[in-house]
């Protein structure tokens, strides 16, 4: 690797640290206080295992929610430990990157059209409340 | 509410050493994927939709930066079908991914979450195609 190859790399790392880390300092304090505040019984009955309806929730709590991208990381983390189940973690943050932010979204429908974007959505959600059973089923 | 904050730092800090390392990994990796190759690398067949979905998955980054060069390569004849592909595994797995989430959740849940992502690309990618062959309205993307 040269050495402007290796500069360009540092500049590019240090920005995305940067935006980053502040972002999640926040998001593992919303799971530090998910932990201690939410009473772990509501978390298992609306998202634990037996819960029909708990993948389906967080895939659409990952869509809708304009999280900002990996900070979902420690939230899922807070939530199964909590009693989430894994097909949660799953969808949570398969969710939340399948319409990760309004530029990207817009760009998509800029340069594809509002058709494709609307179906891949839609596809992308059945996929991904799919995959979270098959991950619940299988851990 | 201090009690609160110090476990935040605690878990901060032990984050901050995975988090940078994965940062800079998927800044090589992106470095090194030319996305000039990209076309060469996922072909116009129809039939590379499992292709597709694996560049997809090895892809660092943003998908913003890899919009205008996708929208490049679907203008000289690479099928939709494949372009969703790509964009499903991009979006569900990357190389940052990967330490954080071993980190929280095990080598397990990472290397099962990727199959599955990798089966979904394919799958979206197959839907897709389908879809536009029997309806008009996703005929005319």
């Amino acid at each position: 690797m040269n050495q402007v190859a290796l500069h360009s790399i540092t500049k590019k790392s240090a920005k995305q640290i940067v935006i980053i880390l502040p972002i999640f300092f926040i998001a593992i304090f919303i799971g530090v206080l998910i932990e201690n505040y939410l009473p772990g019984e509501l978390i298992k009955r609306v998202l634990g295992e037996k819960s029909f309806f708990a993948i389906p929730i967080a895939a659409i709590i990952g869509i809708i929610f304009p999280i900002p991208r990996y900070v979902t990381y420690p939230i899922a983390f807070a939530l199964v430990s909590s009693g989430a189940g894994l097909g949660v973690a799953f969808a949570l943050i398969s969710g939340e990157v399948i319409s990760e932010s309004i530029v990207r979204d817009v760009m998509e429908i800029k340069l594809f059209g509002f058709r494709f974007f609307s179906v891949r959505l839609l596809l992308s959600t059945i996929g991904i409340i799919a995959g979270g059973y098959i991950m619940e089923a299988i851990l | 509410m201090i009690d609160l904050l110090h476990s935040t730092w605690i878990e901060f800090l032990k984050i901050i050493p995975i988090l940078v390392g994965a940062i800079f990994v998927a800044q090589i990796v992106g470095h090194f994927l030319a996305k000039k190759e990209m076309h060469k690398k996922i072909g116009s067949s129809n039939k590379n939709i499992a292709r597709a979905a694996g560049i997809g998955l090895v892809t660092p980054g943003p998908l913003l930066a890899y919009l205008p060069t996708l929208k490049d390569m679907q203008k000289k004849g690479v099928p939709l079908s494949l372009i969703i592909a790509f964009i499903t595994g991009q979006t569900l797995i990357g190389p940052l991914r990967i330490f954080l989430e071993i980190n929280y959740f095990g080598v397990l849940f990472f290397l099962i979450r990727a199959v599955i992502s990798f089966l979904l690309a394919i799958a979206i990618g197959i839907s897709f195609r389908v879809l536009q062959e029997r309806f008009k309205i996703i005929k005319k993307i």
